[in-house]
């Protein structure tokens, strides 16, 4: 507990590291939140347009395809805020070796190497996230049950992002330039998280098996707030937090072994 | 193109799953034809060197041809010409294994030839210039600001609505098809394709050739301002 209150406030003194240098760039500040904005807005005209085309996706609805625009926001606008620029810095970091200055500080490696940035602008779709579910969320009754099921679900959801990502950049200890393979799995998360899974359900069962952890990120916390996700999924998706996140630990931790700084 | 496989991929799986007979005016077997289609027309249309030339521009890197006796945007131009010329062989592997996953899924592409078909060609060289300058005007403002990234992710985030790249243009709604006519997006992306599937006659064909001429000559000015503006403004590292 101690170590934890430890880090805590280590992480606060990052935050306020990390702001300072923000401030000095303040015209960047507020360009990266008005793009995060219009993202969003575009986002949700998106549903609104496609809904109008076509009024049932898979059995999605339009409120329950905003809900799904807004859990993705919620999910991704944490996530981006806290990781995003460590996992963008940290293969150059690695590649060529200043890593090094992370690795001597007496802290937890895994801790500094993905938290040590902060980026603020990805606050506003945070925020743009809860937005959109406060107004869709109104529309239906639920249970205290339901509720707490699907806030576990955000944080399992979170540690799924979180474990991915980690996974793929460790790969970066053994071979350079994987900097295309992670776009395109970025890429296939954007896309996929902001469709309905049973979309690829209906159209081939060995796709949505395939990307069956990106659903859980993003899919299935929706589908649990509208009380249609089955126990043993909410199960399956817990359990594969769980999971992944100590396989991408361990992994961690088995790379630095073989970490020998830039001349690796 | 992996990445535009899976950006066009789900998108037609997302009107697939949708099931309706026609969608915005589009047959289920000609969606899947506009994204097989526009999966290829952004490859050969979409010349992009933003991340390159904004790091050239950041690093100082860019004095290094400044110096010389070149044209800065002729000389980038010239390298994507030849990236896309050397990527060909992909391009080649990517449409077998479209037409694979196609043959898989029983799925057809059906294309019927017409006159006005030869209009593609100018429409595709309008494409290529909007495409380009559009580019080199964004990437410019590196000039003057330390981060230009979220203005290329902000013309992405315009573009992939109203260029044709999420949904063919004649899904979005009458007042904003009518904007769209008059502003540049809808020429470097989905206009030939929209000759290719015959959705497009008449006057608004003709009407749609002036406005890519002329979004295709008024990018080129602004690129061209901005460069005069840009460099004067510029000062690199180590000075």
């Amino acid at each position: 507990m101690k170590n934890f209150k430890r880090y805590i406030r280590i992480y606060w003194q990052i935050i306020k590291a990390n702001t300072s240098l923000i401030l000095v760039y303040r015209f960047s500040l507020l360009t990266n939140v008005l793009t995060t904005v219009s993202w969003a807005v575009f986002a949700i005209f998106a549903v609104i347009l496609y809904s109008q085309q076509a009024p049932n996706l898979a059995g999605w609805s339009r409120t329950e395809l905003l809900t799904l625009t807004g859990v993705f926001s919620l999910v991704t606008g944490f996530a981006y805020t806290f990781f995003l620029l460590n996992f963008i810095n940290l293969p150059e970091r690695i590649n060529i070796g200043e890593l090094d200055v992370l690795l001597t500080k007496p802290l937890d490696s895994q801790f500094l190497a993905t938290m040590f940035n902060f980026s603020h602008a990805n606050i506003a779709r945070f925020l743009i996230g809860i937005s959109i579910l406060l107004f869709t969320i109104k529309k239906f009754s639920m249970s205290l049950a339901e509720m707490t099921i699907f806030f576990l679900l955000l944080v399992a959801a979170v540690i799924i992002l979180y474990s991915i990502w980690l996974l793929l950049v460790t790969l970066n200890f053994y071979t350079r330039r994987l900097d295309n393979m992670i776009s395109f799995l970025l890429e296939l998360f954007d896309q996929t998280s902001r469709t309905p899974s049973d979309a690829f359900r209906i159209a081939n069962s060995w796709a949505f098996n395939f990307l069956l952890p990106l659903f859980m990120v993003v899919s299935f916390p929706t589908k649990a707030l509208w009380g249609k996700l089955s126990t043993e999924w909410i199960l399956t998706t817990l359990i594969t937090a769980i999971a992944l996140f100590f396989l991408s630990r361990k992994f961690w931790q088995f790379s630095l072994q073989h970490y020998s700084s830039a001349s690796s | 193109m992996l990445i535009s496989l899976v950006r066009t991929g789900i998108a037609l799986l997302m009107w697939l799953a949708a099931g309706n007979a026609v969608i915005g005016g589009y047959t289920k077997e000609e969606i899947i034809s506009y994204y097989v289609v526009i999966m290829f027309a952004e490859w050969f249309l979409m010349w992009n060197p933003f991340h390159p030339i904004a790091e050239e521009i950041r690093s100082g890197y860019i004095l290094t041809m400044l110096i010389k006796p070149l044209n800065y945007a002729k000389a980038w131009f010239a390298k994507e010409a030849g990236f896309k010329f050397t990527a060909m062989g992909i391009l080649v592997i990517a449409a077998i294994f479209v037409f694979a996953m196609l043959k898989i899924l029983n799925l057809r592409v059906i294309l019927i030839p017409g006159w006005d078909w030869l209009l593609i060609i100018p429409a595709l060289f309008a494409g290529v210039a909007i495409s380009f300058f559009t580019t080199m005007s964004m990437v410019i403002l590196a000039f003057w600001f330390t981060e230009v990234e979220y203005v290329n992710f902000l013309f992405w985030t315009i573009f992939i609505f109203l260029g044709g790249l999420w949904m063919p243009v004649s899904f979005l709604p009458g007042w904003l098809k009518t904007i769209n006519m008059f502003l540049p997006f809808r020429y470097e992306l989905s206009f030939p394709v929209e000759i290719i599937f015959h959705k497009i006659a008449g006057a608004e064909l003709w009407t749609s050739l002036f406005m890519a001429g002329f979004w295709s000559v008024a990018l080129l000015m602004i690129y061209r301002f901005l460069w005069k503006k840009g460099v004067k403004a510029y000062s690199a590292f180590g000075q």
